[in-house]
């Protein structure tokens, strides 16, 4: 059990973390450029686009998630590891230079340009939305289980507190203007982080300078001093799941919104072509500290004489407060991971319910539901359905669907099955069209829960495609789908095949 | 593909049959990057999972590396570091082509419209 601390200093690091991040957007210049609000970073060359990059991307599944699957299941984590960071090469070798020209703000802007049709715009825009979902309830999560430690309260009256917060926050920085300090918010963050890691291992007399090697040996002192190989290579997942899931998160990179409107803004491709490299090492200081934290904490229920204990995953995700406190860290520090943990999932559940709000008031709302719609009225539509899609995570946040990370992994195979595939053809092959895009969109969401929907009657889809997996197989076969059906209807407009041809592949020259 | 046969057929975008100049030699360099990193997966994951089948599966915990089990070194820290690398390589090839090619619109933020382009 956790050595009792005194909460109050951790929840003062808390609120100090967010004042300050409050005074960095307010005195950052992107302030003067409420547009890029939401994807906005810092552009100061390369490192502010990979600050923004890593900053973006670090939620409650990479603060919290990864090191609590770490200590579930030891080896099987580190797909996350490699799907999380191949992703973004992936995306920066395949699509991140072609979707900067074609100077697309969103997903379905992107899909309903690249392939002329309003219907395959609506249906990326709701994948879109369910995307996003499915994140925020995983930040939910983190947060309602950090109100929960910090306050001592139950798990559901900390998820209504957390998400009161979380929403009065939001409210707060969208009526002073705060744009975020992206640069900032990421050298916080990993200080939060990486800090109290290298007083862990102080405290445990490992190496502490580079706590990314120093937690090795207690690895070897688990096994040797007490016969724990938890950790061992496909002890608790076979190779096929190990593998569905890292292809998937590596796919679903690709495909996340939020990931892809990162290359809409920067206005230098090679800052952005950079960006993604320095982002991908600062994204990597992470995932190489995460599993520290499982193991160490491992090492310390060893010590306290329950080595073998079936790890709980209600409280796993907290193996980073827990590894803090059993070590007897001080309460600052103990404080500043909490206070990193939850700016990490704020910020993130913050991003995500923006996009979700303007995606419905721009892409839904205007063209389906009110032609006639003005400015305003998508502007007051964009504020009512962020309440509405709150209410619907926190909802959602109720259910115990699982883990941080694997929440977050469903939200990947989602986009994976979807929005990779729509992106990948759309810039690879200009015979992708509309009704390509369209049945291979519709197939991905069949596929990514086909599992809960099929797997009572058919256990395989269970095995084929597990509900956190299924772009691993999905994916090639939603591009299959596409391009079968591609072939079999008419071709997109020569209008398209042109400009693909001359301002995103410049290869108008050769012909 | 051959010129004459690419003159031949109405012009389009595929990443396996890419147009020559610019675009082949961008896609030659995906594919020499994207497989390695591909591979890389695979290989790492199947030779761990073998060797644990074997007697040699014993050599993954005993041989140490930056004070970690060989397997965990590889995968949690290697790959990632190899993806970094590949990003760097490809990053300096784009740079180099960016001098010697200043006035290629690949290199350039974004595309016209389509309006435009008609």
């Amino acid at each position: 059990m956790p050595t009792p601390i005194d909460h109050t200093t951790p929840l003062y690091m808390v609120i100090g973390m967010f004042v300050l991040f409050i005074l960095g957007g307010l005195t950052h210049k992107l302030r003067k450029h409420p547009e890029n609000y939401g994807f906005g970073g810092s552009y100061t060359g390369w490192l502010g686009s990979g600050a923004a990059i890593a900053s973006n991307w670090m939620s409650a599944a990479s603060i919290m998630g990864l090191a609590g699957i770490f200590y579930v299941k030891g080896y099987y984590a580190l797909a996350f590891v490699i799907g999380w960071t191949g992703g973004y090469i992936l995306l920066l070798l395949l699509m991140a230079s072609q979707i900067r020209r074609f100077g697309k703000f969103t997903a379905p802007d992107f899909v309903g340009f690249r392939y002329e049709s309003e219907t395959a715009r609506t249906i990326a825009a709701l994948i879109s939305i369910t995307i996003s979902i499915i994140y925020c309830v995983a930040q939910y999560r983190g947060i309602a289980l950090l109100v929960a430690w910090i306050f001592g309260i139950d798990y559901r009256s900390a998820l209504l507190l957390g998400a009161a917060i979380t929403i009065g926050l939001i409210v707060i920085y969208g009526a002073l203007g705060v744009a975020r300090n992206q640069k900032l918010q990421y050298f916080v963050l990993i200080t939060a982080f990486i800090v109290p890691l290298m007083y862990l291992n102080q405290q445990l007399g490992y190496f502490w300078i580079l706590p990314q090697f120093g937690y090795g040996k207690a690895m070897v002192d688990l096994q040797q001093h007490f016969g724990f190989f938890w950790a061992e290579p496909f002890t608790t997942v076979s190779i096929y799941h190990w593998l569905a899931l890292c292809f998937t998160l590596i796919f679903g990179t690709c495909g996340l919104p939020h990931v892809l409107s990162r290359f809409y803004l920067t206005p230098r491709m090679r800052d952005a072509r950079w960006g993604v490299v320095l982002g991908l090492f600062f994204i990597s200081l992470i995932y190489w500290s995460a599993p520290a934290y499982g193991v160490l904490t491992r090492l310390l229920d060893a010590y306290s004489g329950a080595p073998f204990k079936v790890a709980d995953p209600a409280t796993a995700d907290m193996v980073i407060v827990y590894a803090a406190t059993q070590a007897g860290l001080p309460e600052y520090l103990v404080g500043l991971l909490v206070a990193g943990g939850m700016a990490a999932a704020f910020y993130a559940i913050s991003g995500l319910l923006q996009s979700g709000s303007a995606t419905f008031a721009y892409d839904i709302y205007p063209r389906i539901l009110r032609p006639n719609a003005t400015e305003q009225n998508k502007l007051l539509m964009a504020k009512a359905f962020f309440l509405l899609l709150s209410a619907v995570v926190l909802l959602l946040s109720f259910l115990d669907i699982g883990m941080i990370a694997e929440i977050t992994a469903i939200a990947f195979a989602l986009a994976g099955n979807t929005i990779f595939p729509a992106f990948l053809l759309g810039i690879w092959w200009s015979r992708a069209n509309a009704a390509g895009v369209i049945s291979g969109m519709l197939a991905g969401i069949f596929i990514t829960f086909s599992s809960l929907l099929l797997g009572d009657f058919i256990p395989i889809v269970k095995t084929v495609f597990p509900i956190t997996s299924s772009a691993f197989l999905g994916a090639p076969l939603v591009i299959i789908i596409m391009i079968i059906v591609s072939r079999a209807t008419a071709a997109p407009s020569p209008a398209t095949v042109s400009f693909l041809i001359q301002d995103v592949h410049d290869a108008g020259g050769s012909q | 593909m051959s010129e004459h046969n690419q003159q031949n057929l109405p012009p389009s975008i595929n990443f396996f049959k890419p147009r020559k100049g610019t675009m082949a030699k961008e896609v030659k360099l995906i594919l020499l990057l994207l497989i390695p990193c591909i591979l890389a997966v695979f290989v790492c994951q199947f030779g761990i999972f073998l060797l644990l089948k074997t007697e040699w599966g014993m050599l993954l915990d005993e041989i140490i590396i930056f004070n970690l089990p060989v397997s965990y070194w590889v995968t949690g820290q290697l790959l990632p570091l190899w993806f970094i690398l590949v990003g760097v390589a490809f990053n300096i090839w784009l740079d180099r082509n960016e001098n010697r090619h200043v006035e290629a619109i690949r290199y350039r933020a974004k595309g016209r419209s389509k309006e435009e382009m008609s």
